[in-house]
């Protein structure tokens, strides 16, 4: 049997993705880190064994911040993907961002401040739209068209 | 056989050639020279000389002089006659600061055929002097006739002269109803060549005095300009003009003179200077003033201006025609003409700013801090462009610490000149008493730091630079923004506006002058000052509501998506004939406790009086339990930590109290879930109970990120957050905040007890809550 695949689950609230985790446990190996700067360093440390990355969006504001959006806390997750955006696109790390805020308001600061390449590298799903139970599915479409 | 001497008839001839002459405009001089050379060639003398000075109009000693300036025709020669002078010596004198004046003609022979004959004028009310003139002795022979003529001569030109200076002053005026229409930064130049044509000075200064920096700004001029480092000393006879409001005169030697006015000593600075480099034998300032006192007092807000004109003479006794009177109110007449544009521009800044306010407070965002940044770049262009500042930085509080920082700017840099980007601004920041700026937010007045004071020792946190030069602006204005007036406080100061590189306040054609910033830009920024501040505490407001809506949404997804998971495997469970998990059903519970709670949150305003029912409880049986029961499931799944406490102690400790239960209840529910938010994975939080001499305190700790010392004051403040806490979760500050409520409604209280390793939160319950 083959190795499973390498997941890096990035979110704050570890209860909240228990769930999501007990589903995906079963099919991936998953590395789960609860603050954003953990996140990518673990993501700068092991980037040629991690396969995919599933990150929040919305989480604390790691100490050296800068992205612009004033008093917001929002962009902590547009923080992980500025600064390790080559890395990604380089090794061709699919990421899934897994968020309760509007999927459509994400999508647009993608195509307008990051604009990946390829442009399917990192894709949005709204927690209340997707059940824990589905997204290992969702995952696994990711996964196949990145032929892995 | 002689001719008959015929100097009435001649002299009406003289009469009616002067009657051509322009006495509004010339000079004094110069007319003081066409009438010499009409008299001349009117009576076939052989020379006319006119001897004026000006009369004391006072028993001021400074004024009293007893030489002259002198015309001659046909040399047209002009001098000043000093003591030696051959014929004027001894026509006035001096005795004790009073002046005697020879009244009487005199006549000698000068040789065989001619004479000179000496007769006493008055040239208007302010001036004296004599003519002499030399002619053949036969025609000097009727004396009384000439001198009656001449006098006669005298008073129509002194006349004439006093209605072709009505004429002017009305004149003065008309021209000052149109300066209305100017801008405010123009007027200052256009007053001020007002005065020099029609006191036909020299050259002519304009000084307006700075409240702000406590020194003397030069407004305009005509002329020559002020030496580069001159400005008026606070005890020069400028300030001695704008301080006591009297006109001053002088002339001669300026080293002498001196005035008093409230115990302080005045003397005209540069004397020498003004004397010999620039020629300057007297000089006249007019002080402007508008409002006076009363009318500051009446209208504090008033566009106030205070300064002087200053009239420079190379001729000693060139002293304005005008009576001192006129000139005041003709002082004080500009003072309020320019007081009058800044006032309109005042009014079309506010009407701007309200525009603004409704433009900007009344869209509907859910990016309210953009919607700031969108109405601070409109302030800054505002200020650019009306005030004519090269660069505006504005500073504004950072919630709970004692600093300001930067929130918009035209463009600035750090202290090493690096320009530092928008979105990092807000790294750009000063303690109270730090440089200008900080010493502006510790003081809460507004000054001005000029580029000349190079007093400036501090090193700079940050530099505003100049968009069009990319150099550092220089020279700053520090205005303080202070919170909305409440009754009996003093207004906290909430942010600084900064201004840099003023621009000069008027030209004079060939732009060269140094001048300098006017006070009134100040006074307008402060009015600009008071509308922003109440502006940018309702968008901190909004920018905090919006975040408390966006995390309270973003954490009422987590059990809503709980729920659903949840449901759906018991779902399949059942389906597949398996015992739905305790684990499971524990979920839901702890889903819609959670929830419940933060919908609560939204309302921070707790124990109103229709919503406040204390009744006999259990702090175990009835509260304590229940949550911590919820609770526990909670804190197992977040981070494997365990709820512990004894409740045998706490019932022997904490008897029934007459409390509300709901209002404890959230009050425990947010400590404990803030205990586990902020605590480490695998540890415990443990919960007991002492009793006190007031009442009974209910500890709560863990071992977590602690409490810095430096945040213990905030911790139940609105909205507070400590750094340390904003790195491991998202919140809005409101749970501690609804807790101390919550405790302070029942006449107990919320505190620290210990900040780290345990953390421990008390709750206080006074003893009467037994009753």
């Amino acid at each position: 049997m083959p190795d499973k695949l390498n997941g890096l689950f990035i979110d704050d609230v570890r209860r909240e993705v228990r769930l999501y985790l007990d589903y995906l446990d079963s099919i991936y190996q998953i590395e789960f880190k609860s603050t954003a700067d953990l996140g990518l360093k673990h993501l700068e440390d092991r980037y040629l064994e991690i396969d995919f990355v599933i990150l929040d969006i919305q989480m604390p504001k790691p100490k050296d911040f800068t992205l612009s959006d004033l008093d917001s806390e929002k962009e902590t997750g547009f923080w992980l993907l500025q600064r390790s955006r080559e890395l990604l696109e380089e090794n061709k790390i699919p990421v899934m961002i897994l968020t309760n805020c509007k999927s459509k308001f994400i999508e647009e600061t993608l195509a307008q401040d990051f604009a990946f390449n390829p442009p399917n590298l990192v894709r949005v799903r709204e927690k209340n739209r997707i059940s824990a139970k589905d997204f290992p599915k969702e995952i696994a479409a990711m996964l196949m068209e990145f032929g892995k | 056989m002689s001719i008959a001497p015929r100097p009435a008839v001649d002299l009406l001839a003289v009469f009616a050639e002067i009657g051509e002459l322009d006495l509004g405009t010339s000079s004094r001089v110069d007319l003081l020279k066409a009438a010499a050379r009409h008299i001349k060639d009117g009576t076939g003398s052989d020379a006319v000389e006119i001897a004026v000075t000006d009369a004391p109009t006072n028993d001021d000693p400074q004024l009293v002089s007893t030489d002259a300036t002198i015309v001659s025709m046909p040399s047209g020669e002009v001098r000043n006659a000093t003591r030696g002078e051959s014929w004027w010596a001894g026509r006035l004198q001096a005795q004790d600061s009073k002046l005697t004046y020879r009244e009487q003609t005199t006549y000698r022979d000068l040789d065989n055929d001619r004479g000179e004959l000496i007769v006493p004028i008055r040239f208007t009310d302010a001036f004296f002097g004599a003519v002499r003139i030399v002619a053949s002795r036969d025609r000097l022979i009727e004396r009384e006739q000439w001198a009656r003529c001449l006098y006669a001569l005298t008073e129509t030109l002194s006349a004439r002269r006093l209605v072709a200076k009505r004429a002017e002053r009305q004149k003065f005026y008309r021209d000052l109803v149109d300066v209305t229409s100017h801008e405010p930064s123009e007027t200052s130049s256009i007053i001020c060549r007002f005065w020099h044509k029609m006191s036909r000075a020299d050259w002519t200064w304009l000084w307006l005095y700075n409240d702000y920096n406590r020194r003397y700004e030069l407004a305009a001029f005509e002329g020559l300009p002020p030496p580069d480092d001159f400005v008026p000393r606070l005890d020069s006879a400028a300030a001695y003009a704008v301080d006591s409001g009297n006109v001053v005169m002088a002339r001669g030697d300026f080293t002498k003179w001196v005035r008093k006015f409230k115990d302080r000593e005045y003397r005209i600075a540069y004397a020498k200077l003004v004397n010999s480099v620039y020629g300057c034998k007297s000089f006249v300032c007019v002080p402007l003033e508008f409002p006076n006192a009363t009318e500051h007092k009446r209208a504090s807000m008033l566009p106030r201006i205070r300064g002087a004109v200053c009239l420079h003479y190379r001729d000693p006794h060139a002293t304005p025609q005008q009576l001192l009177d006129s000139l005041s109110l003709m002082g004080r007449q500009c003072a309020q003409s320019i007081a009058n544009t800044f006032l309109e521009e005042q009014r079309r800044i506010l009407l701007r700013l309200t525009q603004m306010a409704q433009q900007h407070l009344t869209r509907v965002s859910r990016r309210p801090a953009l919607v700031r940044a969108q109405y601070l770049k409109e302030l800054i262009d505002l200020i650019r462009t009306d005030l004519q500042f090269q660069t505006v930085s504005l500073f504004y509080r950072r919630p709970f610490d004692d600093i300001i920082e930067c929130v918009a700017s035209t463009a600035i840099s750090d202290k090493q000149l690096q320009r530092v980007a928008d979105n990092r601004l807000h790294e750009i920041t000063y303690r109270r008493d730090q440089g200008s700026t900080g010493k502006c937010f510790a003081e809460g007045r507004a000054y001005v730091v000029n580029k000349l004071d190079g007093d400036d020792q501090h090193k700079p946190v940050s530099f505003d630079i100049d968009p069009a030069s990319g150099r550092p602006a220089r020279g700053a204005v520090f205005c303080p923004i202070k919170q909305p007036r409440t009754t009996g406080a003093k207004p906290a100061v909430i942010g600084v506006i900064r201004c840099g590189g003023h621009r000069v306040m008027g030209t004079n054609g060939d732009g060269a002058a140094r001048i300098g910033l006017h006070p009134v830009q100040v006074q307008t920024l402060e009015l600009i000052a008071q509308q922003v501040g109440p502006m940018l505490q309702i968008f901190e407001n909004n920018i905090r509501r919006e975040q408390t809506i966006s995390v309270v949404k973003h954490d009422l997804y987590s059990p809503l998506n709980m729920i659903r998971d949840t449901s759906e495997r018991i779902a399949d469970d059942l389906a597949s004939g398996i015992v739905p998990r305790e684990y499971d059903v524990k979920n839901l519970r702890v889903s819609h406790v959670i929830a419940t709670n933060l919908v609560r949150q939204l309302d921070a305003e707790v124990g109103d009086q229709d919503e406040f029912h204390p009744e006999p409880t259990k702090l175990i049986g009835d509260i304590l339990a229940r949550v911590v029961n919820m609770l526990q499931h909670y804190a197992w799944t977040d981070k494997e930590m365990e709820i512990l406490y004894n409740a045998d102690d706490i019932i022997n400790v904490i008897p029934i109290l007459n409390i509300d239960r709901e209002l404890i209840e959230r009050t425990i529910h947010n400590v404990l879930i803030n205990a586990i938010k902020y605590g480490r994975s695998n540890t415990k939080i443990q919960i007991t109970a002492r009793a006190s001499r007031g009442g009974f305190l209910l500890d709560i700790s863990n071992e977590g990120i602690g409490i810095e010392e430096r945040d213990a004051k905030n911790i139940g403040q609105l909205h507070f957050r400590a750094e340390t806490a904003k790195a491991v979760a998202q919140g809005v500050g409101l749970g501690m905040f609804i807790a101390k409520r919550a405790m302070e409604r029942h006449g107990g209280q919320v505190f620290i007890h210990s900040l780290k390793d345990p953390t421990t939160f008390s709750l206080f319950f006074p003893k009467n809550l037994m009753n």
